[in-house]
C-alpha cells in the first residue's frame, strides 16, 4: 500500500536491511508488514475485522501485532496484539488513546497460531564470548516474541530458553516451561507434552541452522560494528523460517553504513 | 507481613528474573548490580520506614529489562512488564501493585517524578543512584562504553573539563557526568554514602589523568584495569 508518507520511517529501514540480505524479496515483506498512514488507520481496523472474518471462515486463527510507527525510532513502538473481532473495540480505543503520539504510520502483520500448524517465534542473542559468540534463544509457541519479556511461571505460551556456544553446536536447554492447564485462555494453544516441546523446539533449531549462511553473512555484517551483543528476532510458521527484526546497541550508525557496504558487495 | 515472609517473597522474585539479568554481564548491569542495590535498598528502607517487600522487589526487577543486545533502550517499559506478569503470579505483590510500579517506573535519578514520589520509590531510586557513584558506577560505566562501541575519551581533554559532555561519544565524559548525581540523592542515608563514593570517583579521575598522560590509558581495558585494581585495594581513600 502506498503510505503517502515523505519519509521512511527508520524501523522500515531496518525491515529493509533483512531484504538486502537476502532473508525475504521485498514483496514478500510489503505483503507481511501492512502499512498505513496516519490518517488512515480505520481503514487498517476494518482490514483487520476482514481478515479475522476469512480465518474464521476457514476455521483458522491468527494473531494480529498492531505497532503505531514514528519517523525516527527504530524500538519499542506502542504496539497492540488481536486475536479476535471481539478486541477490535480495544484496538479502536488503543489508536484513540495514541492520537497525542507523534506516529506517522500504523503497520499490522498476522501470524497463524492455530493448533493446526506448526508456530513458534523467538529470539536469538549474540554475544561477544572468548572466541566467536554465544547464541541465547528464547522461543514461545503461538505467540509473538515481543511476550517474551512478559515470561513469568503463569506464562500462557510454552517457553523454551537455551543456549550454545556457536554455529554447529548443540542446543543447552536451560529452561522449560509448559504452561499450567488454567493458564491456557483457550484451546488453541493445545496441550504440549514435554517430549513434543523438546522435539519442536529441535525442529526449529534445524529450520534456522537451514539458513545459517545467510544469518552468518548478516551477523557479519553486524560483526563489523565490534558490537557485544545484537539480536535476530525469527519465526517459523509450518516450516518457512522468516528473520523478522534485529536490534543492536546502535541501529541508526547500522543504518548509516548500509549503503556504504551495499555498494561493496554489490 | 513477617521479615522471613518478604524474604521469601524477594527469593521468588529474584528466582523469576535472575536469568534476565545474566546476560547484561555483557554491559556492566548483570546480577552483581542487582545485588548491590538489593541490599543497599533495604539498608534505606529500614532507615526510612519504607515497605521492604516493595523495595526489595522493585530493586531486583527496576533494571531485568536491560538486555545485551540493545542494552537501556526501552528497558523501564520491560521492567514494568516483567513485573506486572509477577503482581499477577505472586498475591503478595499484587497487593502493593501500585506502589511496585511506581517505584520501577522512577528508579533512575534523572527521571522527573510527580510529588510526592512515595517513599518506597525514593529508597529504590537513591539505592540504583548510590550504585552508580564510585568505583561500581565507574565499572558499569566503563563496560556499557565497550559494549556500545564508545570512544573512551576525548584526545585532548579527556576529563571534559573544557567542553560540554558528549555522553554519546565518551565514555569518561559519563563518568564525569555522574558526578551530578549526588545532588539528585533524596534520603540523609544515602547522601552521607555517597561522601564516599565521591572520593572514590575523585580519587580515580585524578589517576585516569596521570595514566593518560603518561600514555598508559590505551583504550577501556586499561580504564576498567584502573578501577579493578582499585576495587581490590580495601581501603583506596582515607
Amino acid at each position: 500500500m502506498n503510505t503517502g508518507a515523505s519519509a521512511v520511517p527508520l524501523k522500515w529501514r531496518k525491515y529493509l536491511a533483512l531484504v538486502d540480505f537476502g532473508f525475504q524479496s521485498a514483496d514478500e515483506l510489503a505483503a507481511e508488514i501492512r502499512r498505513y498512514p496516519r490518517s488512515k488507520v480505520q481503514r487498517l481496523v476494518s482490514d483487520i475485522r476482514s481478515d479475522i472474518q476469512r480465518d474464521s471462515r476457514r476455521s483458522r486463527r491468527s494473531l494480529y501485532v498492531v505497532k503505531l510507527v514514528p519517523a525516527d525510532l527504530q524500538g519499542q513502538l506502542p504496539n497492540f496484539r488481536v486475536e479476535r473481532s471481539s478486541q477490535l473495540k480495544q484496538l479502536v480505543a488503543f489508536l484513540s488513546a495514541h492520537r497525542g503520539v507523534n506516529y506517522v504510520e500504523a503497520w499490522y502483520c498476522r501470524t497463524r497460531i492455530d493448533s493446526e500448524v506448526f508456530s513458534v517465534a523467538g529470539r536469538i542473542v549474540f554475544s561477544a564470548a572468548d572466541s566467536g559468540r554465544t547464541q541465547l534463544v528464547e522461543q514461545l509457541w503461538r505467540g509473538s516474541p515481543r511476550l517474551l519479556e512478559t515470561y513469568s511461571d503463569d506464562f500462557e505460551f510454552p517457553y523454551v530458553r537455551a543456549s550454545r556456544y556457536s554455529w554447529g553446536w548443540p542446543y543447552s536447554i536451560e529452561h522449560v516451561h509448559l504452561p499450567r492447564k488454567s493458564a491456557r485462555k483457550s484451546a488453541r494453544k493445545s496441550a504440549l507434552s514435554h517430549l513434543q516441546l523438546h522435539s519442536e523446539f529441535g525442529y526449529a533449531m534445524r529450520c534456522i541452522e537451514q539458513e545459517s549462511e545467510k544469518i552468518a553473512a548478516f551477523c557479519a555484517f553486524l560483526d563489523s560494528f565490534s558490537f557485544r551483543a545484537y539480536s535476530l528476532e525469527y519465526k517459523i510458521v509450518a516450516s518457512q523460517l522468516r528473520i523478522i527484526d534485529w536490534d543492536t546497541p546502535n541501529d541508526r550508525r547500522v543504518l548509516a553504513s548500509q549503503n556504504e557496504h551495499l555498494l561493496d558487495v554489490r | 507481613m513477617l521479615a522471613a515472609e518478604v524474604d521469601a517473597v524477594h527469593q521468588r522474585v529474584w528466582q523469576a528474573v535472575c536469568h534476565r539479568w545474566e546476560p547484561n554481564k555483557i554491559h556492566g548491569h548483570g546480577p552483581d548490580h542487582a545485588l548491590r542495590v538489593y541490599s543497599m535498598g533495604l539498608e534505606l528502607a529500614a532507615a526510612e520506614g519504607a515497605d521492604p517487600l516493595v523495595v526489595g522487589a522493585a530493586c531486583y526487577i527496576h533494571d531485568a529489562g536491560m538486555r545485551p543486545d540493545v542494552g537501556r533502550t526501552g528497558h523501564i517499559e520491560r521492567s514494568l512488564e516483567m513485573a506486572s506478569a509477577l503482581c499477577e503470579e505472586m498475591p503478595e505483590l499484587a497487593g502493593v501493585r501500585d506502589l511496585l510500579l511506581t517505584a520501577i517506573r522512577y528508579h533512575e535519578a534523572e527521571i522527573a517524578f510527580p510529588a510526592p514520589l512515595p517513599i518506597e520509590a525514593v529508597c529504590v531510586r537513591d539505592s540504583d543512584t548510590l550504585d552508580r557513584l564510585g568505583f561500581t558506577g565507574i565499572r558499569m560505566t566503563l563496560q556499557y562504553g565497550v559494549w556500545m562501541g564508545r570512544a573512551l575519551c576525548h584526545p585532548t581533554d579527556p576529563l571534559c573539563r573544557e567542553r560540554t559532555p558528549d555522553l554519546s561519544g565518551f565514555t569518561m565524559d559519563y563518568v564525569r557526568y555522574l558526578e551530578s548525581l549526588p545532588e539528585r540523592l533524596m534520603t540523609p542515608l544515602a547522601r552521607s554514602h555517597s561522601t564516599e563514593k565521591q572520593k572514590q570517583h575523585e580519587f580515580y579521575c585524578r589517576d585516569f589523568l596521570s595514566s593518560f598522560r603518561e600514555g598508559r590509558m590505551r583504550n577501556h581495558e586499561d580504564a576498567l584495569q584502573l578501577v579493578t585494581a582499585h576495587m581490590r585495594e580495601e581501603s583506596p581513600v582515607g
